[in-house]
């Protein structure tokens, strides 16, 4: 019954029929097109898109920074365990990364970008990196490329409970509870995570510590879906984050500060299954705010924060099967103040047009235009274009080109004084070329790019305030590669993955390499499972990277390897016991100039499913 | 004639060679140099922003070579001088290093740049500092806000035990026979001089009337110079007796400087900048006259450090703020004269000698 429940559902999901009509063709579907980021699967045949599988999440809990740093070819810079983690994807900026929640764009409108540390990768169930540009479909920031947290139904009947608990060095704690309940026509599930931290690790070859370090946050979430009738959906999607970080120190006489993030995203969707046609009404409220304390002892703060409401009207329609068309308009509305940011609302609409042909069996094209216009700045039209050859069987050839945007921030507007309302867009002109080799047991793409980006937006100092500006001319390429690798023998199942990227990331006026742009950085990962024990090994090579602009060797940070190691064993389907072991070899390394790293640490956990 | 040519400058090469060397040892008898980095001057870099381990001293001796890092170079082991390098003030041995952003004040000796001592007490966004009667005082920012909350530590240098006492935009401070004189005023907030008597603790605030807010201040022959800048587009140097603690003349600079700030003086003249130019005014005139209009390779971090020294100015350009800075040594007609480059936002210049 639930079976077959499942696959009516699926089947209404994704072969839509004329309203009210009833289908009877039953087809094997694939669950990820029944998450609110459709284009993530549809428009990105000619890109590349690392899915991050639930075991691949659970290995690095709780923080989108450490999930990425080991498994993804993305350079994090991080002032410290858990302190502000920006992203340098594809050798660009922590502002040309996106960071996509449920199809919604996340990015902070304050500052341009995520902090890696905000999010708890166990509030998500399907995490996936798509490389390279992006703007055509997610708008600002999708430059080096863009992360995707999405949350997906699960639609076999019944109650599911989860508790997911931890404890490790410096007094980390980690509780997560997941329930899931699918009945006839909804499925929804709600979720609460709780983290903490003393934090307050001794450094390695030191007899300093890691000083006012320590963290909590706490984040909620609860999806549903309810289905209305045969074609008809609704969805909701919840997402709440409270943190309060203190910052840790350099230098142990420092005054010691901390700040506070509470974020909340809201979405809720109507998406119609009609015959060829399927139409998704969106509507989300985003809110973000920051409180910074520069004097942990002292009530007085400054803050930050934007309200944004956003209306999407997403329309697919499929003249045959081959041709996918897909348009969406787009209303946001953004209202920010802050103490150093007077009242401002910020309109913008956008149009998007997107097409996609599997041509014949070896050959595809994919299409997309975007225009946005709003009453701040100039907004440049966007496209892309892909080209996937399927040249022969095991092997095949991705091309694409498009052009990107990073438009310019809440502070680099509307900041008292320094605020620069001249401001243009972040442009970059982007193009890449993928190999991809897809066998039984083993998956290898090899991917060089090469990305022009222009009027990058830096605060530079004029002698009286420091004030964004159109400045910089920066040229990024490189190769990225992914490996993976499973395959089972008896009861014993192995699986490798592997990313490796090589990047040069070069200002056109200086000639020198980006800081926090390594040039080289690997990363590996062994599995292996046998019943009921599950092991893995994990390596991460960071090569040496430069933290002046001038590319100074003496303020250098060297290479480095990290090793973690963890087994885990669990009980009658239902208790799983582990411990974890992080930076094996207490290798000394820095996350950002001076801001020292812990050595060995550990961690013991008990999941518990019901 | 080529011949003639190399002949001449080889023979003027080693005359001045020869000359400067006798030169040389005639000094060597009446003052030996009292290390390392006697006869010279101090560059200080406050370092990049918010990145620790970045900062630190330079040094330019009399052989015009640079020489960066000398705290750790000298002092290897010992405690981290800090970031955001504010300011260095002078006693006859030490040198104290203002840190801004690790709330502390490193004494070293002035000389051979030796660790001395770390005072962390009772300083809260140090500023500027200065010393009368053993004792030196140093400005707090503290919460950064209008300045309200300023304070001075006190830092008795026998024992380096410290107090505090309150004065709002607490920035600027120099010290002139036994007393000290504040410039209260940064970033549009504050518009007087605080005249401070160490051993009585007693003050007197001169103000300088609406809006005009010091940034900086030189005294020379029983008169304070103040130089302040205006929200209202106007910029004017007071001049102060210091036996009256009155204002007995103001120079207009609005017209030819709107903009004009770090103030100093030398041989009877002032000398200040405006963006990239520096001016120079005759102690008695009231017209200043352009003597150096600096181009900056990086046209936003020009001017970040500025002094006058003998015959020569010297300016530091911060570049990007994330890149060794550069500093520059020009005659007073307004000649390049050398280049060096030195740590990460040079900001000030400090003269051993």
């Amino acid at each position: 019954m639930k079976k077959k429940l499942t696959i009516l559902f699926l089947c209404i999901a994704c072969f839509p029929v004329i309203l009210g009509a009833q289908t009877d063709t039953i087809q094997k579907l694939d669950e990820v097109l029944i998450t609110a980021d459709a284009q993530l699967k549809n428009f990105s045949n000619t890109q590349s898109v690392l899915v991050l599988t639930d075991s691949v999440i659970s290995i690095n809990q709780p923080s989108l920074t450490a999930l990425l740093n080991y498994n993804t070819p993305i350079f994090f810079k991080e002032n410290g365990l858990g302190m502000v983690s920006s992203p340098a994807f594809r050798g660009t900026t922590a502002q040309q990364t996106a960071v996509i929640w449920n199809g919604i764009n996340i990015n902070s409108q304050l500052n341009g970008q995520t902090d890696f540390n905000t999010l708890n990768t166990s509030d998500f169930n399907s995490i996936s990196v798509r490389s390279g540009g992006g703007s055509v479909i997610y708008g600002s920031s999708a430059i080096g490329g863009s992360i995707h947290l999405n949350n997906t139904f699960d639609y076999t009947e019944g109650f599911k409970n989860t508790i997911k608990s931890s404890y490790g060095s410096f007094n980390t704690l980690q509780l997560h509870y997941n329930g899931n309940i699918v009945t006839k026509n909804l499925s929804a599930n709600v979720g609460i995570s709780r983290n903490s931290s003393d934090n307050d690790y001794d450094y390695v070859d030191s007899d300093e510590y890691n000083e006012n370090g320590e963290f909590y946050n706490t984040s909620l979430n609860a999806n549903i879906s309810y289905r209305l009738n045969n074609n008809n959906v609704l969805k909701l999607y919840s997402y709440a984050f409270d943190g309060e970080r203190h910052f840790s120190l350099t230098n142990s006489n420092e005054t010691p500060t901390k700040y506070r993030d509470f974020n909340t995203r809201n979405l809720i969707e109507w998406d119609g299954f009609y015959n060829k046609m399927t139409s998704k009404l969106k509507l989300a409220y985003l809110t973000e705010e920051y409180k910074y304390f520069a004097n942990i002892n002292s009530d007085s703060h400054t803050f930050g924060k934007v309200n944004s409401i956003i209306a999407k009207y997403d329309f697919t329609y499929n003249p045959s099967e081959n041709i996918t068309i897909n348009a969406i308009a787009d209303a946001t509305q953004n209202k920010g103040k802050g103490s150093s940011i007077e009242k401002e609302t910020r309109n913008i609409g956008s149009l998007n047009l997107l097409f996609k042909h599997q041509y014949n069996t070896w050959f595809l094209y994919e299409l997309g235009l975007r225009q946005e216009a709003t009453n701040t700045y100039n907004s440049p039209f966007l496209y892309s274009l892909g080209l996937q050859f399927k040249v022969n069987n095991p092997y095949s050839i991705t091309i694409n080109g498009s052009k990107n945007f990073r438009i310019p921030t809440f502070n680099d507007l509307y900041w008292e004084d320094s605020g620069n309302p001249d401001l243009k867009p972040e442009t970059s002109y982007q193009a890449e070329i993928g190999n991809h080799l897809k066998l039984k047991h083993t998956t290898l793409s090899v991917t060089a790019y090469y990305n022009d980006i222009t009027d990058m937006i830096r605060w530079i100092y004029n002698g009286s305030l420091w004030q964004p500006t159109n400045t910089d001319h920066v040229i990024t390429y490189g190769l990225e590669g992914v490996f993976q690798y499973s395959r089972t023998v008896k009861d014993h199942t192995f699986t490798l993955n592997s990313t490796y990227a090589y990047t040069i990331s070069e200002n056109q006026e200086t000639k020198k390499q980006l800081t926090y742009v390594p040039y080289n950085k690997v990363t590996a990962s062994l599995g292996y499972n046998f019943k009921n024990v599950s092991a893995f090994y994990q390596w991460l090579y960071i090569g040496s990277l430069f933290t002046t602009t001038d590319n100074i060797s003496k303020y250098k940070i060297d290479d480095y390897n990290l090793f973690n190691i963890g087994v885990d064993y669990t009980f009658s389907n239902t208790f799983t016991l582990g411990g974890k072991l992080n930076n094996i070899w207490n290798t000394n390394y820095q996350g950002g100039s001076n801001r020292y790293m812990p050595g060995r640490n550990y961690s013991i956990y008990l999941n518990i499913n019901i | 004639m080529k011949q003639i040519n190399k002949f001449f400058t080889i023979a003027f090469a080693s005359a001045a060679l020869f000359s400067s060397c006798s030169s040389d040892s005639d000094d060597d008898i009446t003052t030996l140099p009292k290390g390392d980095y006697d006869n010279g001057y101090i560059v200080l870099n406050e370092g990049q922003f918010g990145t620790a381990g970045t900062a630190g001293i330079s040094f330019v001796g009399d052989d015009k070579i640079i020489e960066n890092d000398v705290y750790t170079t000298v002092n290897p082991d010992a405690t981290d001088i800090g970031n955001a390098l504010q300011n260095i003030f002078f006693d006859d041995d030490n040198a104290y290093i203002i840190s801004g952003s690790a709330n502390q004040v490193t004494v070293v000796d002035r000389y051979t740049f030796e660790y001395k001592a770390t005072i962390d007490t009772d300083l809260v966004s140090p500023r500027y500092g200065a010393i009368a009667n053993g004792k030196a005082y140093v400005t707090n920012s503290n919460g950064w806000d209008d300045g309200s909350d300023d304070f001075v530590t006190v830092i008795d240098l026998s024992d380096y035990s410290t107090t505090t006492f309150d004065m709002k935009v607490a920035e600027k401070v120099i010290e002139e026979d036994g007393i000290l004189y504040f410039a209260n005023g940064y970033y549009g907030s504050g518009q007087q001089v605080t005249v401070y008597n160490p051993s009585t603790e007693e003050s007197v605030e001169i103000d300088l009337g609406d809006g005009n807010t010091p940034n900086s201040i030189v005294e020379e022959d029983d008169a304070l110079y103040v130089l302040t800048t205006n929200y209202n587009g106007t910029a004017n140097i007071f001049e102060i007796s210091m036996s009256s603690n009155t204002i007995t003349d103001t120079i207009d600079l609005t017209e030819t400087a709107p903009n004009a700030k770090q103030l100093t003086i030398e041989d009877d003249t002032l000398y200040f900048t405006n963006a990239t130019t520096v001016f120079a005014l005759d102690i008695n005139g009231t017209t200043p006259t352009e003597i150096l209009s600096y181009t900056s390779t990086s046209a936003f971090g020009a001017m970040y450090g500025f002094a006058v020294e003998d015959d020569t100015i010297y300016i530091a350009d911060a570049g990007d703020f994330a890149s060794a800075g550069t500093t520059y040594e020009y005659s007073l007609t307004g000649t390049l004269l050398n280049t060096f480059t030195a740590g990460i936002a040079p900001n000030g210049f400090y003269f051993n000698d």
